[in-house]
């Protein structure tokens, strides 16, 4: 079986990088957005392929080896979102793209948790989940499904050479969408902590952990001048960093996001090198953690398929719906001529969840654990996949 | 002190601190109690270990660089220090889980190893490698083999009360082991130094060269020894494994060769995912398909450097991965590593690796005296040659498992000796690539 399936998996690599390189040949932005597709699609199902859930190409102690890589990933995800939150970048910020980015973020999160909560009071228990935990399984799919991602945008720019204002506005929104998303991570972690622990002792040690890393890649990199050693001593701080957090039983993209906020706000030099680093490991992390995303989708056997499918369509409707009222909502302070008439482009835009997404998704699943996590997790692989291909579509057309 | 050096000493104490701090938060993990964690997985905990040696071995390696060793007897030293036989900052279990990972980080050096040996190489220095390697497996196996099958009863107390055939085979097993050198370390070594010249590239070619033949030898010794300790039993296709894996290795190591360098055609930036993509790649294939990851990974670096027109940018991928693929893959395969076996196997492991020294020594000089080779070889080229983690580790770890009667002391001495070896065959490695002219005064000290 492992012969036949290292065989296919060779295959798909051989077929996928043939295609990349015809779509490569075509000089268009569409053609170029669909290569782009393609890559973190072709990516999630190499991933899926090689699941011990899935077809066991790998096997279960081969997929606890791969765990370090998963939570370098996290720590590294964290910390890349953490680190745009520069005080003197932020400063900068029209106010009325921070107002109408944060009316966005807020409602498409009430749309998800507050439908979520009603949805799962009425038909929690035919997925397992019992009346207390409905709350926190529409916090986790609030959530989830409030994330966009500003990675996509900056691509999709940078690849038509867009020098559209919206660029701006939308990234901000995606970055506000994102730390609603930590937030509420964080909020589910200290009030339903697995270990049971007090609210004080989580929230201490999530900033404890969240500092100690911004302090050890201080000490560690502040002489530092070359980009290889950087991006190594970073790496090892943030895995451990992720790692410490896994155990203590928290979501390790929170302290690592933290991490990142303060390392943002360090001396200009040391800032300029951490933004290199990042700059340089963005697009390999990002496909890594993609295909870890794929590997590492948890066992279903307890669901249905129909049951499945049926909480994933639901999810992804409430997320169209909570991003097309957010993207309206942003559309409504638009004054542009350009962009008249095409606000639904708005929300389509914001359909990417990108890694942070599935970050989000697989922290929750490590860290609570149960079957009603790994619906999550499946419905965050769903939605990224959906989100990409609206999220690819419309993008062109709005920058 | 000179000012530059009074000023770079200052500016590592925070570094050092750093590191403190790190094997700090590892003690506490030891100490932290069951009712303060979640139920983490070996995983989670291998992650916290992986991220500690990261940051203590790239200080550690510092150091080391500091008083112009190499650094990755930093990063062994590192992995032995923290290991679960002396500080125990790092676990049995962690180690274990980290295996896998180990297993990527080896089958990219291998990759590197094999991208090394280019043909032109071969063409230039191919009497003399062909030589040397011919007299080094001559003298090893000879010397080792007569002194353990003729000693045996007097220094492996093991052997003092076991049959003829017993002596014998361990004998031959013994004498299999010590011409085992490590293709790692050497392309550590190289690529650390950025050595050129001819020691360089005749060292690197024996080595590969011995790894194919020694995996070829191992399988029919493996054969016979079989029969010989267990005579009444069946024993299929030990021989027909070995091929397997040779041939095996081989062909799939060139088939995906082939496939990546196509690839690289297309892909022309960011070529370090498609290298670490390759050596997962390979890794699992191995696993699957019962290969011989080290040799796989050798034949596609080969294939892709002499048979498609992408060895630059391939190597440019490979370059850009290796400082935390060595960071990754050195600390954890010494952290394997159990010191407490040096305690009772200390004193025969010296006699072998002293004799074995010589033999490659005798070797060396028999060979490239018969083709006339470059003085410095003769002189310098058996600090080549010393330490053998990698390939003996595998072999001595076959070799416990196979044979119940002496397999596990067999194992004892072959990872002391593995112990030894690995702490100053690097740094004796890079002396003689100095003294040979293949790196500078500079090189050698480490800036």
């Amino acid at each position: 079986m492992g012969f036949r399936l290292a065989i296919l998996v060779l295959f798909f690599l051989a077929f996928g990088l043939i295609l990349r390189g015809i779509l490569r040949k075509r000089d268009s932005s569409g053609i170029r957005s669909g290569y782009l597709l393609l890559g973190h699609l072709f990516a999630l199902f190499f991933g899926l392929l090689l699941s011990p859930a899935l077809f066991s190409v790998i096997d279960v102690d081969t997929k606890r080896g791969l765990v370090p890589i998963l939570e370098m990933s996290f720590g590294w995800v964290g910390f890349l979102f953490g680190f745009q939150f520069n005080i003197t970048t932020l400063a900068r910020i029209p106010g009325s793209h921070l107002r109408r980015a944060i009316a966005e973020s807020l409602t498409a999160f009430a749309v998800v948790a507050v439908s979520s909560y009603f949805i799962l009071r009425i038909y929690g228990g035919m997925l397992g989940i019992r009346p207390p935990d409905v709350l926190k399984n529409a916090l986790a799919f609030g959530a989830v499904l409030s994330i966009s991602s500003p990675t996509l945008i900056g691509i999709i720019q940078r690849r038509i050479r867009s020098r559209s204002p919206l660029t701006g506005l939308l990234t901000v929104t995606t970055s506000i969408d994102g730390l609603t998303g930590l937030v509420t991570l964080g909020v589910i972690n200290i009030f339903w902590h697995p270990a049971g622990l007090a609210l004080y002792l989580v929230l201490g040690l999530t900033l404890l952990l969240g500092l100690g890393q911004a302090f050890l890649i201080w000490l560690l990199l502040q002489s530092e001048r070359k980009a290889i050693p950087t991006a190594i001593l970073g790496i090892g701080v943030l895995t451990l960093g992720a790692g410490m957090s896994a155990y203590l039983g928290l979501a390790p993209v929170v302290p690592g996001a933290l991490a990142g906020i303060v390392a943002a706000n360090l001396a200009p030099g040391l800032r300029q090198r951490l933004a290199r680093m990042l700059l340089t490991a963005e697009s390999g992390l990002y496909l890594g953690l993609i295909v870890l995303a794929g590997v590492f989708l948890p066992t279903m056997g307890q669901y249905s398929a129909p049951a499945i499918m049926w909480v994933c369509f639901t999810a992804l409707c409430l997320r169209f719906l909570g991003k097309m009222a957010g993207g309206a909502l942003i559309y409504t302070g638009e004054q542009n001529r350009e962009t008249r008439g095409r606000r639904w482009l708005f929300g389509c835009s914001l359909q990417s969840g990108g890694a942070l997404l599935l970050a989000v998704a697989l922290c929750y699943s490590q860290t609570m654990g149960g079957s009603e996590a790994s619906i999550i997790v499946v419905t965050a692989l769903a939605t990224f996949i959906v989100g990409e291909i609206l999220s690819v579509y419309s993008l062109p057309r709005l920058l | 002190m000179e000012q530059g050096k009074k000023r770079a000493l200052i500016s590592f104490i925070p570094r050092l601190v750093a590191a403190g701090l790190v094997a700090g938060f590892l003690l506490l993990l030891r100490m932290t109690p069951d009712t303060l964690h979640a139920a983490g997985s070996s995983g989670v905990v291998a992650a916290i270990s992986l991220g500690g040696l990261i940051v203590m071995a790239w200080v550690m390696g510092d150091i080391f660089q500091w008083i112009r060793l190499p650094r990755i007897t930093g990063y062994m030293f590192t992995g032995l220090l923290a290991g679960p036989h002396i500080l125990r900052l790092i676990s049995r279990e962690s180690v274990a889980t980290l295996k896998f990972i180990d297993n990527v980080a080896l089958s990219l050096i291998a990759l590197h190893a094999g991208h090394e040996v280019r043909l032109e190489l071969i063409k230039r220095r191919f009497k003399s490698i062909v030589s040397i390697t011919f007299f080094i497996l001559l003298f090893s196996l000879s010397g080792v083999f007569l002194f353990v099958f003729f000693g045996g009863r007097i220094f492996f107390p093991f052997l003092k009360d076991a049959p003829g055939r017993t002596v014998l085979l361990v004998a031959l097993l013994f004498g299999l082991i010590e011409v085992a050198k490590s293709p790692v370390t050497t392309i550590a070594i190289l690529d650390e130094t950025r050595a050129r010249g001819r020691l360089a590239e005749t060292t690197l070619g024996v080595v590969v060269l011995k790894d194919v033949i020694l995996i070829v030898l191992f399988g029919v010794v493996m054969a016979i020894g079989v029969r010989l300790a267990h005579p009444g039993e069946v024993h299929k296709g030990l021989l027909g494994e070995t091929l397997w894996r040779l041939s095996g290795s081989l062909g799939v190591g060139g088939l995906v060769g082939f496939l990546v360098g196509g690839a690289l055609g297309i892909i022309r930036r960011k070529t370090y995912l498609l290298v670490i993509g390759l050596a997962l790649g390979l890794t699992l294939l191995s696993m699957g398909m019962h290969l011989e990851v080290l040799l796989a990974s050798m034949t596609a670096g080969f294939v892709i450097e002499n048979f498609t027109r992408h060895g630059k940018r391939f190597l440019g991928g490979v370059e850009a991965a290796s400082p935390l693929v060595y960071l990754i893959f050195f600390p954890v395969a010494s952290a394997a590593l159990n010191l407490s076996l040096l305690r009772d196997t200390w004193f025969i492991a010296v006699i072998i690796i002293m004799l074995r020294k010589v033999m490659v020594f005798v070797g060396i000089n028999v060979g490239s005296r018969l083709v006339e080779d470059f003085p410095a070889m003769r002189r310098w080229g058996w600090m080549g040659f010393i330490n053998q983690s990698g390939v003996t580790l595998a072999l001595a770890i076959i070799i416990g498992r196979e044979f119940q009667e002496f397999g596990q002391q067999f194992k004892a001495i072959a990872l002391g000796m593995i112990v030894i070896t690995d702490f100053y065959g690097p740094a004796l490695f890079k002396y003689a690539l100095y003294k040979a002219g293949d790196i500078g005064r500079k090189q050698l000290e480490g800036d």
